[in-house]
């Protein structure tokens, strides 16, 4: 069977280089014709020499000799002006295909034969990996994002730092010492009540006194001087007269306001107010007041949303909206906010807060708090608390008893300067959470590749499905070496994909495969930067949760007969019917927001400026759609020009690529695919007419100036979606485009199965993986590519389950 | 003109709120540095270039007769103590995206997945003008993962073996570095003593994680030994300086702080870590987006970067060009207003460039550098000067090396020194 394969795979590698070998031909041609008369071994103008050029790019010094070449023709810098030019056809394959070869001689030259690398935890998975001790979460800034230019789980790419060092240390010092702090002292459920009214009606009587005192003054004929010193922003002449312009406006917000009967015991407005918790606990927020319609308000702790506290339409009356909260891992005083804006006609009286409720203990109260309730500490007891924190911290791979003796002596010599328990203890608990045992997935290998143990897998496997470690029923069945057994494999997997753990890898993945941080670095206008911004950029990791959970077939991504939209979204849409949250809708049969290709925030990522980019669209489905990403754009080529000239639709200004022979070499590949999107507009809307040159922003109207000479109604023009694929593949528009990716889905199906195993296993793919890989997705084809059955075949392929 | 009302309003209140004072600091130091050897260097990175046709000039000559550029018109009052360098190449950088990767070092990698970088010129400059100073560099950077410096770059410093050195991210890290915690020679050593227990534990552990790795997981595992290492010798040097102490801070910070403000303060520290000889060196890259959040803007830098799309990016990507010049402006300020140990202006014996990996757009070649400062002393200022096509930027960082005492003849693949950048 192997041989069987390695002999087609033979056959394959003939076949190119019998291409490669005419192509190289032609490129050798050019270099003759062009380059060798002042470039040869006698004449080496510039100092370089190109009769002797690797063609195969089979060193890192020939990259560099291939990427100077390419950077001279890419500019027009050479041949020189002088000389004969090379035929603009000529040209244009010659840069289109040194580009390739570039692109593929830099893969070849980085592979490593298949080695995956040891890592430390990324950002996901320390914050999981805390969780699982602590069992709450760490607030999302005090990391900076990854950065990586692959998956975040890609060692290679990984450098462990000073800085590392540094942040784990505080952070795990923070942590430990605020759990502490609680565990030290006895705390018990109370209700703590808050008037939000107090402070708002205080500062304005505060400041209307001040507004009409600075009047007063100023009526009475005091000097600039008198003035100023009694109100610092009334300071000078023009400040003065200024305040009396403004006067009466000024006073009559704060009065209107206290004179509002609402306003004498509660609030209308924002309320925000600090309030002390305990880190890891439950909490209920009662918000007491009155509303005249169906209200529901967000309720923020810090900056993120943590619940939604509803008020019914009771014209009136008193009634009481809840919300319970968890807080975070390092929480000790938190902000609580949130606007009674949407209770039309009706208040806020007063919230109040109770808490902490009992909640199951994380493992760390669990090995912690019995110390502080015995009378007498032994070290022996401290002995025990660090070493059982210590083997689940590092993933029962062996605790050294060494080890935890250095720890325990940390504990004794702060004891031994007089520091209380709890400050003695902060130190040898946040050592075990900044050890590399805890921040290194560690895999043992004896330099060949090896399968991994039963706990080993078990441990790459929650990462690559939680970002966090193993529960016991894992740590169990690896135990009991059942783990290879495909049905208990599959069992699990079903298991682990339906829990909210696994929120985590579906949306980082696929965010990641999708590169949707483009979509932040977009300049939205205003009025679609909240909710639609928020909206959009999760609707495709909402979307992949429901592929991967109910296992439907791949091309879902090309075109869905579903879609899962909140309000925000559905009203984006104009589909009807949706209220709330994330939810599967169904799609009427003409709709085209099937699939990702109508989602708003991929069709936003393609846009530049006030209009779309073919150019970008082409490049996101070559990388996702197509798994064949163009080059990177070379530097120093000045872009379009979109001033000069006519007003032009998008595609007639995208066309101009392909008048110039540099440009024309990448972007005929480019350009033509993203045409097939031209019936979204730049903002994601459906649109079957486009704006000549553009949408133009509107006209400023000027202050006390006549109206300026109407503006003359934008010209419109059919929009025209034909276009072709890679091979030539020819569509006329949207429906032909789709079609031609659905002829093409095998493409996206190695697009996602690469990439899932990519990201599992935490290396790029390689020349050595082709074999397995393809014969798993032929298994994979036969029903059609279902989503949750290829991340099982990707855990239980050979390249998975070793090291 | 919505935009532009929107910039000039915020930026006045931000600005003028940013204004700290920046008192004198007694001298705290047992001996005074002699005044000529004392030479110090600061390395700006900005990240992203700047518009092509408003900001760079088109030809050499004295700004005193031919005038500054829209975009480095925020220079004026330094107009003849600033010179700007055209027609520079940083050999070997191929990928726009790569962005300030590769700024300092001058590596020759074309490829994220070939990544090999070299030592930077700042951390060669350090090793030879830090000796004597508590800190051996100052390295400063940003969190912000969109302004433009590449996706690899943690700072613009690499250390000998290529390896990115980790800079302290925003202010309020450099407040604490500079300023002392009021804690006693006691309390100091103290620490230090825990730190090291809570050190010597974790190299057991590294022990215990390293047996029966394939050899290639040992060399990722060095990287955290190294940090420990790190970690151990800026504890000894704590030790070595213990008996003096750090000046006391002369302004509280003021927590949250961002964008143009959280650039001032920086300035505003590097000179007071100059001011107290706490190091002569210091590296930052700079923050972008943030910058712009604070001129009222909305838009991503990135998508201004590319900034011929429409008329209104223009008209921005023009403004933050301003506010970029704007502030290194705010920095020879000053740099001239305070004196060191010496009674000197720090402006007289410092050396300052400013620069970026990227001209405009996509373009890589005739990146911009800005030079300032009179730490050399026949440094042309006071002009723009075009040097000769494709000057290698290796070869401006071995001159500026080479004249400020670091003895070395080669930089990277440079091929020689610049002389056209002296008098």
């Amino acid at each position: 069977m192997r041989i069987q394969v390695t002999g087609s795979a033979l056959a394959l590698l003939f076949i190119l280089q019998l291409f490669a070998g005419a192509e190289e031909l032609k490129i050798k041609e050019f270099v003759k014709n062009n380059c060798i008369d002042c470039h040869n071994e006698k004449k080496r103008k510039g100092k370089i020499r190109l009769d002797n050029l690797d063609y195969a790019i089979s060193k890192h010094d020939a990259v560099y000799m291939w990427q100077d070449i390419l950077d001279v023709l890419n500019t027009g810098e050479m041949p020189p002006e002088d000389e004969s030019q090379p035929k603009a056809e000529e040209l244009t394959f010659v840069i289109g295909k040194v580009t390739e070869n570039l692109k593929s001689a830099h893969k070849r030259l980085a592979a490593t034969g298949g080695v995956i690398s040891m890592r430390h935890l990324n950002k996901r998975e320390y914050y999981g990996s805390m969780k699982d001790l602590f069992g709450a979460d760490l607030p999302n800034d005090i990391l900076a994002n990854d950065t990586s230019p692959g998956f975040d789980t890609n060692g290679s790419f990984q450098y462990f730092s000073l800085r590392h060092l540094e942040n784990f240390q505080t952070i795990g010092r923070s942590v430990v010492s605020n759990y502490l702090d609680f565990y030290s002292k006895t705390y018990k459920t109370q209700e703590v009540r808050h008037d939000p009214e107090i402070s708002i009606n205080k500062t304005n009587k505060e400041n209307l006194a001040r507004y009409e005192a600075t009047m007063a003054l100023i009526s009475s004929g005091a000097s600039v001087e008198e003035i100023g010193k009694f109100n610092p922003r009334v300071a000078d002449a023009g400040q003065i007269r200024l305040f009396k312009q403004r006067y009466k406006a000024t006073v009559t917000k704060p009065r209107e306001y206290l004179k509002n009967p609402l306003h004498k015991n509660g609030v209308t407005g924002n309320v925000f107010f600090h309030t002390h918790v305990k880190p890891g606990a439950i909490y209920k927020l009662k918000i007491y007041g009155s509303s005249n319609v169906t209200a529901k308000l967000n309720v923020e702790l810090g900056d993120n949303i943590v619940g939604v506290a509803e008020f019914k339409a009771l014209k009136g009356q008193a009634q009481m909206a809840e919300v319970s909260f968890k807080t975070g891992a390092m929480s000790s005083r938190e902000s609580i906010s949130f606007s009674a804006k949407a209770l039309k006609g009706g208040h806020v009286d007063y919230v109040t807060v109770s808490g902490p409720y009992p909640l199951s203990p994380s493992f760390f109260e669990t090995v912690a708090k019995p110390l502080f309730t015995k009378k007498e500490v032994s070290d022996e007891d401290v002995f025990k608390s660090l070493k059982s924190f210590a083997n689940r911290a590092f993933r029962y791979q062996g605790v050294d008893d060494e080890y935890i003796n250095a720890l325990v002596k940390i504990y004794k010599d702060s004891r031994g300067l007089g520091e209380s328990l709890k400050d003695s203890l902060i130190n040898p608990f946040a050592a075990i959470i900044t050890s590399p045992a805890f921040l290194y997935i560690k895999e043992k290998n004896n330099g060949k590749r090896t399968v991994l143990s039963q706990q080993e897998y078990a441990i790459r496997m929650a990462y690559f499905l939680w970002g966090a470690p193993p529960d016991k029923e894992l740590y169990d069945l690896a135990q009991q070496k059942q783990l290879y057994d495909k049905g208990v494999i599959k069992t699990q997997i079903d298991r682990m994909l339906l829990s909210d753990k696994a929120d985590n890898f579906l949306e980082s993945f696929i965010d990641q495969w999708s590169d949707i941080q483009r979509f932040e670095e977009i300049d939205l206008p205003r009025n679609l930067q909240g909710d639609f911004k928020n909206s959009t950029r999760r609707e495709l990791s909402e979307f992949f949760k429901v592929l991967v959970r109910e296992n439907l077939p791949v091309d879902n991504f090309i075109d869905s007969e579903f879609a899962v939209l909140d309000s925000t979204l559905a009203k984006y849409y104009k589909i009807k019917g949706v209220d709330g949250g994330f939810q599967k809708v169904s799609l009427p049969a003409n709709s085209p927001r099937g699939g990702l290709l109508g989602q708003a925030a991929f069709l936003i990522m393609g846009t530049s400026g006030p209009r779309t980019s073919p150019t970008i669209r082409g490049t996101i489905i070559r990388e996702t759609f197509l798994h064949d990403p163009p080059p990177p754009p070379p530097p120093n080529v000045s872009g379009i020009d979109a001033k000069k000239g006519k007003k032009l639709t998008v595609r007639e200004l995208v066309d101009k690529h392909q008048e110039i022979p540099q440009c024309a070499s990448c972007h005929a590949k480019i350009d033509p695919i993203g045409y097939g999107l031209e019936n979204f507009d730049y903002l994601g809307n459906w649109r079957t007419s486009e704006i000549l040159g553009g949408v133009q922003p509107a006209p400023k109207k000027k202050k006390g100036k006549k109206a300026q000479k109407p503006v003359p109604a934008p010209k419109k023009v059919p929009v025209n979606a034909a276009g072709n694929l890679l091979r030539g593949e020819k569509f006329s528009d949207f429906e032909g485009f789709k079609k031609a990716l659905y002829k093409n889905k095998n493409k996206l199906a190695e697009s996602i199965y690469e990439s899932l195993l990519s990201y599992g296993i935490g290396r790029e793919i390689e020349f050595v993986d082709a074999d397995e890989i393809k014969e798993n997705l032929s298994s994979l084809a036969k029903s059609n590519y279902l989503l949750k059955d290829m991340i099982l075949e990707v855990i239980t392929s050979k390249t998975f389950v070793t090291k | 003109m919505s935009i532009l009302t929107t910039i000039s309003r915020r930026s006045f209140l931000k600005s003028s709120s940013a204004l700290l004072a920046l008192p004198y600091l007694d001298s705290f130091a047992d001996a005074k540095p002699s005044p000529d050897k004392v030479k110090r260097m600061i390395f700006l990175g900005q990240g992203y270039g700047f518009v092509n046709d408003t900001f760079y000039p088109t030809k050499s000559g004295r700004f005193s007769e031919m005038g500054l550029t829209e975009g480095m018109s925020p220079l004026k009052k330094h107009r003849d103590d600033i010179t700007i360098l055209g027609n520079l190449v940083n050999k070997g950088a191929t990928n726009p995206h790569n962005g300030s990767t590769t700024f300092l070092t001058g590596a020759a990698y074309t490829n994220p997945r070939d990544i090999k970088n070299t030592v930077s010129c700042d951390q060669l400059a350090a090793e030879v003008l830090c000796k004597d100073t508590r800190y051996s560099h100052l390295t400063l950077t940003t969190s912000e993962d969109k302004s433009g410096h590449g996706s690899l770059a943690r700072s613009l410093a690499w250390d000998r073996k290529g390896n990115p050195v980790s800079g302290l991210s925003n202010s309020m890290e450099l407040y604490n570095r500079l300023f002392s915690a009021n804690q006693s020679k006691t309390e100091v050593l103290r620490r230090i003593q825990k730190e090291r227990s809570v050190l010597d534990s974790m190299k057991l552990n590294v022990k215990s994680v390293s047996a029966n790795i394939a050899k290639t997981d040992k060399n990722k595992l060095e990287e955290y030994f190294q940090s420990i290492r790190e970690l151990e010798l800026s504890l000894k040097k704590q030790v070595d300086w213990v008996n003096i102490p750090k000046p006391k801070a002369p302004f509280e910070h003021p927590k949250k702080v961002d964008g143009e403000a959280e650039v001032k303060l920086m300035f505003d520290m590097i000179a007071m870590a100059f001011q107290t000889d706490q190091t002569r060196v210091a590296t930052y890259m700079m923050p972008s987006q943030s910058v712009l959040s604070s001129m009222g803007v909305v838009m991503p830098v990135h998508a201004l970067s590319h900034y011929n799309i429409s008329a209104e990016r223009k008209v921005v990507a023009r403004e933050r060009d301003k506010k970029c010049t704007e502030l290194l402006g705010y920095l020879l300020d000053k740099l001239k207003e305070t004196k060191d140990i010496n009674g000197k202006s720090l402006f007289e014996n410092s050396v300052v460039s400013y620069g970026t990996n990227i001209r405009s757009g996509h373009g890589i070649e005739g990146l911009p550098i800005i030079l300032s400062g009179g730490g050399i002393k026949n440094l042309r200022l006071g002009e723009s000067i075009m040097l000769p096509t494709d000057t290698a930027l290796q070869n401006l960082w071995l001159t500026l090396l080479q004249e400020v005492g670091v003895s070395i003849d080669k930089f990277s693949t440079s091929t020689g020194s610049v002389s056209q950048i002296l008098s």
